[in-house]
This record gives C-alpha cells, sequence and structure tokens, in this order.
C-alpha cells in the first residue's frame, strides 16, 4: 500500500487543529447533556432542560469571545478542510445571542399539552442548528461543505414539523422536497467542479482558469443554486412561506437567521475565490457573476417585497420579508470590499434583532386569537397596550429602515457600500441594484405600516374572546429589543468600529 | 500489455463470473437429479407456512418502520466497521505515526458506535421499542328494552 504523506498530517496536528474548535466543542458538550438530561431527568424538566441549554450556549459565547479577541489573521487548519477568520467568529455570537432568544421563546410557548421547553428534542435541534450555522462558513472543502448543508437542511425540517399539526407538516414537507432537490443538483454541481479541477479544496478553484470553464461554471451555477436555497432567495425560496406558516415561532428566530447569514458568508468566500481565480462565469457571453447575483438579488428584493403585500398572515408576511431581507444581504455580497463586508455583518445583527422582537410579537398574538396568527388580531391593540404599540411601530420603522433605528442605519451602510463600489468600478449593474433596493424599501413601508396602522387606527373588536394580558417579562425582553435597535441607530460606530477592524488585512 | 496479475476490478469481474457459474451449475444439477411431481400446495407462493390472502400491497403497521429504523442503524454500523477493521492497527501506518494511527481510529470508531448506541437508548427509553397492542374495550350496547321489563320476564318464567 503506497500512503501519500500529507495524507497522515492531520493526524500530527490534532490537538493544535482541536483549540480551532473550543467553542463548537462546547457545544456539542452541551448538545449531549441536553440528550442526557431529556432521558434521565423527570422532575422539573422544563427548568432543568432550559437552564442546561442556556448555561451551555452561555459557554460557547464565552469561547467565541475568546477566540475572537485571540484570533488576527485567517487561518486554516485540519489540512485545510477549515478556515477561520475574524468575521466568521463575529458571526458565531451573533449566532449564539439568537439561540439565547430562541430558547427564552421557547420556555413561553405551549407545544401540543406541554411547554416545547420540556422536550428535549426541541433544544437538540435548536442547539444542533447553531452548531451546524457556525460551522458552515467554515468549510473550505466541498464535501465538508455538502455535509454542514445537509445537516443545517435536516435539522431544519425536523424544527419545521415540530408543532405537530397539519399546517407544520404542510410546511415540513414543502421544506423537505424542496432541499431534496436542491441538495441533489447541488452534488451534481460538485462533481462537475471536482472533476473540472481535480481538487475537493474550495481555494483550488481559483487554479482551475485554465481549463475550459463550460463546466466549470455549470457546476458553479448548480452550487450557488443550493446556497440560494439555504438563504430562501429568488429561484428557490417557494418553501418559505408555508414552512415559516408551520414551524413554531421561537424555531424561526433562529431559522430564519443562522442558516441564512451562515450560506451568505460562504458565498461571500465563494465569490471572492471566483473574483480572484478571475474565473469566466461565461453561460451567457458578457454575463459575470455580479450580472447574475445581481439580477436575483434585485428580483428577490422586489418580488418578495410585493408578494407580501397580500398576506394577513402575521408569519407568512415575515416569512416574504425575510426573502426580502435576503436580498438585500445578497446584494451585500455585491460589493466584495472590506467595507462591504463589515456593512452586511452590520446588517445581519439587524436582522437578527429585528426578527427576534417580531416573533415575540408573533408569539403575543398567537395567545390572543386562539393559534391563528391573522394580522386582524392587532385591531385596536394600542388602545389597551400603549406602551406594546409604541415599542411595535419602532419595531416596524426598523424593518422599512427608517430612522431612529438600527434598520436604518445597516440600509444606509449597505446602500453607500454598494454606492462605492459603483464608483470604483462603473457596472451598471450596482446602480440597478441600488434603485431596486430603494423602490422595495418604499414598497415595504405599506406592508410593515399595517401593523401599527391597525393597532393605531382600527377600533378594538369587542366580540374577542380574550383579551392579552401582556406579563411585564414580554414587555421587558421586547423593549431590550428596540433599546438595542435604537443604540445601534444613535451610536451605529460602537459596532460599525468592531467590525471595520475585523478584516484590517483585506 | 498483459499482466501476470489480476487488477482490482479484475477481482470484481473474477468474483461476479464465479458468482454466476456457482449459482447456475446448483440450479441446473438440482433440475437434472430432482424427481418433479408438482401439486396445488407445492406451487403456492411461501408465506411462513400460512395461506397467503390478497395482494403484498397491503398496509403495515407503522411499529415496523420503528423496528426496520433500528435495524438499519446497526447494519450500516456493521458495514462501516469492516473496512475500519483492515485499516485499524496497520503495521506501516502505525509505524509512520509513532502509534497515534491506532489510538485514533480506535477513539474514532467508538466515538461512532457510541452516537448510534445513543439512538437505541433515546427509543428504549422513551418507550418506542415497546410493542403496544390496542387494549380491548368493552362494546356498550344499550338495549332499547328497559332492564325491569327483564326482570318481569325471568318472574313470569318462574
Amino acid at each position: 500500500m503506497e500512503i501519500q504523506s500529507n495524507i497522515l498530517d492531520p493526524i500530527f496536528s490534532l490537538s493544535q487543529d482541536l483549540n480551532y474548535f473550543r467553542p463548537e466543542l462546547v457545544l456539542l458538550i452541551c448538545l449531549f447533556v441536553c440528550f442526557f438530561a431529556d432521558l434521565l431527568i423527570k422532575k422539573n424538566k422544563g427548568l432543568w432542560l432550559s437552564s442546561l441549554a442556556i448555561s451551555g450556549v452561555l459557554a460557547y459565547l464565552w469561547f467565541s469571545y475568546t477566540q475572537f479577541i485571540g484570533l488576527e489573521e485567517e487561518v486554516y487548519f485540519m489540512s485545510d478542510l477549515m478556515r477561520l477568520e475574524r468575521s466568521i467568529v463575529f458571526v458565531k455570537l451573533i449566532f449564539g445571542v439568537t439561540t439565547l432568544g430562541a430558547i427564552i421563546l421557547a420556555i413561553k410557548t405551549k407545544w401540543i399539552q406541554i411547554p416545547l421547553s420540556h422536550t428535549g428534542e426541541y433544544y437538540f435541534m435548536l442547539i444542533a442548528l447553531l452548531l451546524g450555522s457556525v460551522l458552515l462558513p467554515m468549510a473550505n472543502n466541498w464535501l465538508v461543505f455538502f455535509l454542514l448543508m445537509e445537516f443545517l437542511s435536516i435539522t431544519g425540517y425536523i424544527i419545521t414539523s415540530f408543532n405537530r399539526d397539519k399546517s407544520s407538516y404542510e410546511g415540513a414537507i414543502k421544506y423537505l422536497l424542496f432541499g431534496a432537490a436542491a441538495s441533489a443538483i447541488m452534488l451534481y454541481g460538485i462533481s462537475l467542479i471536482y472533476g473540472m479541477t481535480g481538487s475537493m479544496s474550495i481555494g483550488d478553484l481559483a487554479n482551475g482558469m485554465e481549463l475550459d470553464s463550460g463546466l466549470l461554471s455549470l457546476g458553479l451555477l448548480f452550487v450557488l443554486l443550493g446556497i440560494f436555497f439555504k438563504i430562501a432567495l429568488f429561484p428557490m425560496h417557494v418553501w418559505l412561506p408555508s414552512a415559516y406558516q408551520g414551524a413554531p415561532s421561537s424555531g424561526i428566530v433562529l431559522l430564519s437567521v443562522a442558516p441564512k447569514v451562515a450560506a451568505l458568508l460562504f458565498l461571500w468566500h465563494l465569490t471572492s475565490i471566483i473574483e480572484l481565480g478571475k474565473i469566466g462565469f461565461d453561460l451567457l457571453p458578457m454575463f459575470q457573476w455580479q450580472q447574475m447575483i445581481g439580477i436575483l438579488a434585485i428580483i428577490t428584493m422586489l418580488g418578495a417585497n410585493a408578494a407580501a403585500l397580500w398576506q394577513t398572515n402575521v408569519k407568512r408576511l415575515l416569512a416574504w420579508s425575510s426573502v426580502g431581507h435576503g436580498g438585500f444581504m445578497l446584494a451585500g455580497v455585491l460589493t466584495l470590499s472590506a467595507f462591504g463586508q463589515s456593512t452586511l455583518l452590520f446588517y445581519a445583527s439587524v436582522y437578527a434583532l429585528m426578527n427576534m422582537g417580531a416573533f415575540l410579537l408573533v408569539l403575543l398574538i398567537k395567545k390572543r386569537t386562539q393559534n391563528e396568527e391573522d394580522i386582524n388580531a392587532f385591531r385596536g391593540l394600542a388602545s389597551l397596550h400603549p406602551f406594546l404599540g409604541v415599542l411595535v411601530t419602532l419595531l416596524m420603522l426598523s424593518f422599512i429602515g427608517l430612522p431612529p433605528t438600527g434598520g436604518f442605519m445597516a440600509k444606509f451602510l449597505l446602500f453607500s457600500a454598494i454606492w462605492d463600489t459603483y464608483q470604483q468600478s462603473g457596472e451598471p449593474i450596482y446602480i440597478w441594484v441600488f434603485a431596486a433596493g430603494l423602490f422595495s424599501s418604499v414598497i415595504s413601508l405599506f406592508y410593515y405600516m399595517k401593523i401599527p396602522y391597525l393597532m393605531y387606527f382600527k377600533p378594538l373588536n369587542s366580540k374577542d374572546p380574550k383579551l392579552v394580558s401582556l406579563k411585564s417579562l414580554d414587555y421587558l425582553m421586547m423593549f431590550l429589543i428596540v433599546v438595542a435597535l435604537m443604540v445601534l441607530f444613535f451610536k451605529a460606530n460602537w459596532l460599525m468600529n468592531i467590525l471595520n477592524s475585523l478584516n484590517f488585512a483585506l | 500489455m498483459i499482466h501476470g496479475e489480476v487488477s482490482e476490478f479484475g477481482i470484481i469481474l473474477l468474483f461476479l463470473i464465479g458468482g454466476i457459474f456457482f449459482v447456475a451449475f446448483g440450479l441446473l444439477t438440482a433440475r437434472l437429479i430432482r424427481p418433479k411431481r408438482p401439486n396445488i400446495e407445492k406451487l403456492t407462493t411461501y408465506e411462513s407456512g400460512e395461506d397467503p390472502l390478497g395482494t403484498a400491497w397491503s398496509q403495515f403497521n407503522t411499529r415496523f418502520y420503528i423496528i426496520a429504523l433500528v435495524f438499519i442503524l446497526f447494519e450500516v454500523e456493521l458495514v462501516f466497521l469492516f473496512p475500519w477493521a483492515t485499516v485499524y492497527a496497520d503495521q506501516e501506518l502505525m509505524e509512520l505515526t509513532g502509534g497515534k494511527w491506532g489510538m485514533i481510529a480506535l477513539v474514532e470508531m467508538v466515538a461512532f458506535v457510541i452516537i448510534l448506541a445513543l439512538g437505541l437508548v433515546y427509543l428504549w427509553v422513551k418507550g418506542f421499542l415497546n410493542w403496544e397492542r390496542p387494549m380491548p374495550t368493552g362494546k356498550q350496547y344499550y338495549s332499547p328494552i328497559p332492564k325491569i321489563a327483564y326482570s318481569k320476564f325471568i318472574k313470569r318464567r318462574k
């Protein structure tokens, strides 16, 4: 048997490589602890499970933070299977905070008869989803990438079907069928890329430029379709509204942020390699990857915001808005500059916060209307809860992207990054993306503002079976989220300074 | 281009040819030497000693599905154990890595087996392995004739 010497390299550097995996190892331990707690503990199960999960995620956040401080430049490890840079570690922190929010919402949710927090499987799936989305941007090998995409998808399907009712199964089966098709297409694309470059390493794409690039760009196109499925962008977004309608709200808080941003960061890595290798993405002549992604971003932004106008179910409305925000973030990927990356991460942080607030609101409304998330449940609510009315109005302003909220700063920074790129390159596609973004923000005004409008200007429906009694904890969570959004407006440079220091070398 | 040895794919071809020959040889000799006296009993489909009824496209209880899943779990484990066993503690690899190879191979396989075993533990504790039988519930029958009528009837018979 002849052994290539480099195959054995990971064995010698194993203990050193595992150092880079510290936050993930903490999550893995937390996963198994939750698993055993679910099986063994009988008394006070909900309390035990939720405190174990929360402490696990807090420990993970601490290790990510130390990693964030310790890491200086991009590193490749596990014999180039994985890579790590500071932007990825920053995203780990966002995901961790989002998971904390999802767990807190899960504690508040009633599952079929018992609270959702009493089911160990749910925590297991949430933490597994976190683990997968943390690892995905680190992938530097097509097989590792595919494995993590599947990991994310499968946990996603299970979380979507967790409500165990008709709409939940409907959403999950749509998600599953779409996901299976997307995975198959993506795997075929990966095999084409492997055939053309002869290497499983994603970084080696840049060396494939002398080859006949027709098949290579076809392979890349198929891989992009798989990534677009995860971000839920234009051709691959059809599953999303049904899945969001059926899934438990606490699950979507994580499901709509973590896999999306993880896939976007991976897309960033991939496009920077395409750009570096000057791979002619020439399926059609005169058609670079910028044009393709730009056109898809434009269609996604306009289409999703137009579709959201007709929704009367709050969750479906938020689902379409999530597709739209995905389009905005895709426009951020187009810039491919250091400033562009900072703005993208800023947008992702603001989006994660807003989403948490929105689904907290959905949970409150669900209590009121007995499991129907109809938008009419907001009628006249402000006369009952004036403070909630103010908070919701601010939250919706942030979704639209108006001052004085973090949503405004996020969109403002993202658009200025796109404008900068336009000034440098002079490609007309950037100005089109810019215009489409502005126009779709105007469209989004109508459906986001519907909620505060119903709250303030419509009379209270007196035939309501039950009026919402808001606990002070609900107010506190909502208040904290809105305050955080306001801080991101008034002191946006705090976060931007951190983000700008991420890739000093770029 | 004539080699003295068979290549890796050549071995597979030999296996195929050998397999086909073995089966054909067995069936042919059986056909030649066996007596042939068919009757209806012999010609029915074999169904564990039962008379086959209806089509094979009937609905199965979903409980079979869970048992099949658990079976697949350990079947897959076995499939992975065989190739692992051929490289585990490989002399050459052990020398190249200074003994680390065996340890890492062992730890990896133990982790794999433990994860699969945890799946079984989960099923067991959650009670998915219990073969739940439907409890027979007595049929409630409300007679339109009042009970007094019965007792009167019995009295009259006495």
